[in-house]
């Protein structure tokens, strides 16, 4: 007597769709030391995605090789300030071969009086 | 003759492209073991990838990112030891040797050791003969008038019988020793061969003669291994032009060697010590100085 197998496959697909983000790196790249993407292949990554808009800043730092900051942050804030803030808070997560995307909001608060 | 980078440089190189993945730069030193690769871009040599970049950086990194090599453009016909020099002083990893804007060859830290190594003499490090004329020819063309002090062990033969080869050798580290410690900075010290030493220097005559008194008496106060008495001879050639020394360089300093060596036996003969030889001195111009 014959036995019949029956072999069935079947694929599941799933999918996602959500919109780009433009541009992807946000406001602040860190790119640590022995990331897979080196601050030169970043800086034209971000030279083609977003021309003009990003700056690319070589730190002396432990594990953080550069930064990517947009350039409208340099113009509320001085540079000197930004990156040190930017590797206070990002130093202490980052590690060597991380590149970690950052949001920054500034607010800047103005109060003035005026003489009635 | 001075050997030039051109001998010596690696014609056999591999170029990359500053957008080459590291991960495939790998796999080129896997198969061929260079030791460096230019950067290009556009044409245009932007930097160097050493093998310790390769290790060092993530395999996906292109080599604009990898490469940390200091570089420097040279001509093939830079002399070894100039290369040697900048190696060192700029802290380089490799030289680019170009001819007519066009990449001919590398130079690697490496494959400097290597040749220079054959210029290094093994029981007391000092280099041989050949660094002299180096440096002889770049006081020249800096314009400087140049002097060679001479110098062998008196009674060496002697020693070497009487006492033994081992004994004769650990003479000739410790007086190689004595030398460099009492020498000023700007002076060049060689092995010439067998217990000779020839020091180039940048002084006139006067100078020169104080140099060797001092090594001299340095040598005489010294208290060497079995209490062997040991003594030098020193002859001096050059230091007495006021201008430049015109010319190839290589037989002038031959003829300083010479003149120097021919004075220090003299010396020797004489048992004066320090003789000052001059251009001329088979005629019998000179002058002795007792130590």
């Amino acid at each position: 007597m014959e036995i019949q197998v029956e072999n069935k496959k079947k694929a599941e697909i799933t999918m996602r769709l959500s919109e780009f983000e433009m541009p992807p790196m946000q406001d602040v790249l860190l790119v640590g030391k022995r990331a897979p993407i080196g601050p030169e292949a970043t800086r034209r990554m971000v030279d083609i995605l977003s021309p003009e808009q990003y700056e690319i800043i070589k730190v002396d730092h432990t594990v953080i090789e550069a930064i990517v900051v947009r350039k409208s942050l340099l113009h509320m804030l001085q540079q000197e300030k930004l990156i040190d803030l930017i590797l206070e808070e990002g130093g202490k997560i980052a590690n060597e071969s991380m590149i970690i995307k950052a949001q920054i909001h500034v607010v800047l608060h103005v109060s003035k009086s005026i003489d009635l | 003759m001075i050997r030039q980078v051109s001998e010596i440089m690696i014609k056999n190189f591999t170029i990359v492209n500053a957008l080459q993945s590291v991960e495939y730069i790998r796999n080129i030193y896997a198969e061929k073991e260079v030791e460096c690769f230019p950067v290009t871009e556009e044409g245009k040599i932007i930097g160097i990838l050493t093998s310790k970049d390769l290790m060092k950086s993530h395999f996906n990194r292109i080599a604009a990112d990898a490469m940390s090599g200091k570089f420097q453009c040279i001509s093939p016909s830079t002399p070894v030891w100039k290369a040697h020099e900048l190696l060192n002083e700029e802290g380089m990893d490799a030289l680019i040797v170009q001819e007519n804007h066009e990449l001919v060859g590398l130079i690697t830290k490496g494959l400097l050791k290597a040749e220079l190594g054959k210029h290094i003499d093994l029981l007391t490090d000092l280099y041989k003969s050949d660094y002299i004329y180096y440096h002889a020819a770049e006081l020249m063309e800096a314009g400087h008038e140049i002097s060679i002090i001479f110098i062998d062990i008196n009674n060496f033969g002697s020693i070497n019988k009487e006492l033994g080869h081992i004994v004769g050798d650990k003479i000739l580290k410790e007086v190689a020793l004595i030398l460099q410690k009492n020498l000023p900075q700007e002076t060049f010290l060689c092995r010439f061969g067998g217990d000779e030493f020839a020091i180039l220097t940048p002084y006139y005559i006067h100078e020169c003669k104080m140099i060797a008194e001092k090594l001299l008496k340095a040598v005489k106060a010294h208290s060497f291994p079995d209490n062997v008495p040991v003594s030098l001879s020193a002859g001096i050639a050059g230091g007495r032009r006021h201008n430049h020394r015109s010319g190839d360089t290589f037989p002038t300093v031959s003829n300083l060697l010479n003149i120097a060596s021919i004075a220090s036996t003299k010396a020797k003969k004489e048992l004066s010590n320090l003789f000052v030889g001059e251009t001329g001195f088979a005629d019998g111009i000179a002058q002795t100085y007792s130590s």
